[in-house]
């Protein structure tokens, strides 16, 4: 095997190893959840350790040869995803004015997943449901969220001239079910008094009544990372309380329960 | 800048996420290769041709995978001489007839069995009738002359293809199936398959998260206005987005505003076409079999699920 051949070889077979090791790293890391589900942890940690001794493996084989385009691949690979967690903040709450509403929080933050939490909140003399928008959606036609019903969400606040005009605001989130490659955004309308009181890609918890409301044509809005949002056509959140509070849990939604206690 | 990582978090996303099944799949092949024999393998298969067809079809509710670590599978059950009429149709049908799949379809359309039920039949469709257009090929037929990176194995592999070969005991062919070295045999396998197959993951990727991020939304809405339009552009962002079949219902249920038959075509299409897909067809198959399997899919589940929508169906 001649010297070039060889150095290919080395090359390839540490990035190999390094896109494996970088792997098992991350699923274990507090960014896991920028990029995939974190239920799928387990699954990137064992293909990691299993590509980091292959990437070893195919360091020592002398008989090996590399192919330029495997090994720039791989480097492609490792410098989008050194992008993707050291980047700047892609996203950072937006300026207080219209515009496209944000996942929730910052992503260079660490969220504590593990708080302990009541399946409802009680205000007054109502007892509100803790769910998150997903749940809150497929409730529709699962049978857990009824006309009338009380509910408490969170999510980040979006609006626009046309949500303004008619009443509203939108309250937003991912949800994530594999990867951030397939995120959907997933929006609740809530009916508020003076929706210019509410900043856009400020987090928020909405305590509501699910009221039924002729579906809002608006199409304008979108949520960052999102290509398509699913919303109800059918109900809106009447707010009895919104207040501006920290991301409990993850800002994007994970996991969409059936049944109580919801994943909120 | 915001757009830029947001491009860098998709593109890693779609890479860290189809990793493992890819890992799995380049595994599979080689254990196939180092381990299970010719003979074996062939025992298992029914001699007439719907036979065939059917074992290849229905082959994914026992082997479970997605369509990011098909190929190499269905390339090593070629090398070792399974009738291309089996390993098509698995390759084709398995990402979406499999237990995980209808599960997770399932999920997404809260319970509705209609939707399963068209997304089989929307499958089934293209690889039956790609398992049927085959007819007596032989893997060295459908496959490349060089179809894999194996470097130092692939002299002999090509060899085997015409002769059915099995590297058996004793056999001396130089690919590491040495009776004392079988691990590491499977483990150099492994790594030389992922590898030749990874690149065409991380740049299929990185187009798809393209699309993904700066494709405008309000271009979906255009197609939504009319069956024929909305099953086009379903499809056309099934293939450019790239989404494992795994995940892909979540994001079909989410357009709302197009009709069900174009949802389940979007789930039809993006399992055996996507950007993922299409370098590995051309990589491991002759360019005649790789545009089959990259037309035959979209022009059959495009015209059935136009007739079905026609006809009234969802």
């Amino acid at each position: 095997m001649t010297a070039p051949a060889t150095l290919l070889r080395i090359l390839q077979g540490s990035l190999l190893a390094s896109s494996g090791a970088f792997m098992a790293w991350l699923s274990r890391s507090p960014f896991y959840w920028q990029l995939l589900n974190p239920r799928y942890s387990w699954l990137t940690l064992g293909a990691g350790l299993i590509l980091t001794l292959l990437g070893i493996i195919h360091l020592l084989h002398a008989g090996q040869k590399g192919r330029p385009t495997e090994t720039l691949a791989l480097t492609l690979f490792l410098a989008l995803a050194a992008l993707a967690i050291l980047g700047p903040d892609a996203f950072a709450p937006p300026p207080p004015t219209y515009g496209s509403g944000y996942s929730g929080g910052s992503l260079t933050r660490t969220f504590d997943d593990e708080t302990p939490q009541q399946p409802t909140v009680t205000v007054g003399d109502i007892t509100y449901t803790r769910l998150n928008l997903a749940e809150l959606l497929a409730g529709e036609t699962g049978g857990w969220a009824n006309e009338n019903g009380h509910f408490a969400i969170q999510g980040a606040v979006l609006r626009t001239p046309e949500l303004d005009r008619a009443g509203y605001i939108a309250v937003a989130r991912l949800y994530v079910y594999c990867c951030f490659a397939d995120a959907v955004g997933v929006v609740t309308l809530v009916a508020v008094n003076h929706p210019e009181n509410h900043r856009p890609g400020s987090w928020v918890r909405v305590l509501g009544t699910l009221t039924p409301d002729a579906p809002f044509q608006d199409r304008s809005f979108e949520v960052t990372g999102a290509l398509s949002t699913a919303r109800s056509q059918h109900f809106v959140l009447d707010a009895n309380k919104i207040e501006e509070t920290p991301v409990e849990g993850v800002p994007f939604i994970l996991e969409i329960r059936q049944k109580a206690p919801f994943a909120y | 800048m915001q757009d830029l990582v947001i491009f860098a978090t998709a593109a890693s996303a779609i890479v860290l996420e189809a990793a493992p099944f890819l890992l799995l799949g380049s595994l599979i092949g080689a254990l196939i290769e180092v381990l299970v024999s010719e003979q074996a393998l062939l025992r298992c298969i029914p001699k007439n041709a719907l036979g065939q067809v059917a074992v290849g079809l229905f082959a994914g509710m026992l082997l479970p995978t997605c369509e990011c670590g098909i190929v190499p599978v269905a390339r090593r059950l070629l090398l070792k001489n399974v009738p291309p009429r089996t390993a098509i149709p698995y390759m084709m049908a398995a990402p979406v007839v499999n237990p995980v799949v209808i599960a997770s379809t399932l999920f997404a359309f809260q319970g509705d069995l209609s939707i399963i039920a068209l997304r089989l039949l929307l499958v089934l469709v293209p690889a039956t009738a790609l398992g049927l257009a085959l007819g007596d090929a032989r893997p060295a037929d459908v496959l490349r002359q060089r179809p894999t990176d194996l470097k130092k194995y692939d002299a002999a592999e090509a060899a085997h293809l015409p002769s059915g070969h099995d590297h058996g005991p004793g056999c001396a062919c130089g690919c590491g199936h040495h009776d004392h070295n079988k691990l590491l045999a499977i483990l150099r396998h492994t790594a030389a398959e992922f590898l030749s197959m990874a690149r065409f993951l991380v740049f299929g990727g990185v187009v798809a998260a393209a699309f993904k991020t700066f494709l405008p939304p309000e271009i979906l809405a255009a197609f939504a206005g009319s069956p024929a339009l909305a099953i086009a552009g379903l499809m056309l962002l099934a293939v450019l987005l790239s989404i494992c079949s795994e995940a892909d219902a979540f994001v079909a249920a989410s357009f709302g505003s197009f009709p069900a038959m174009a949802k389940i075509a979007f789930m039809a299409v993006g399992a055996m076409v996507d950007l993922k897909l299409i370098p590995l067809f051309l990589a491991v198959f002759r360019r005649r079999v790789a545009l089959a399997l990259i037309a035959a899919p979209i022009v059959a589940v495009y015209a059935v699920s136009l007739a079905l929508a026609l006809g009234g169906v969802r």
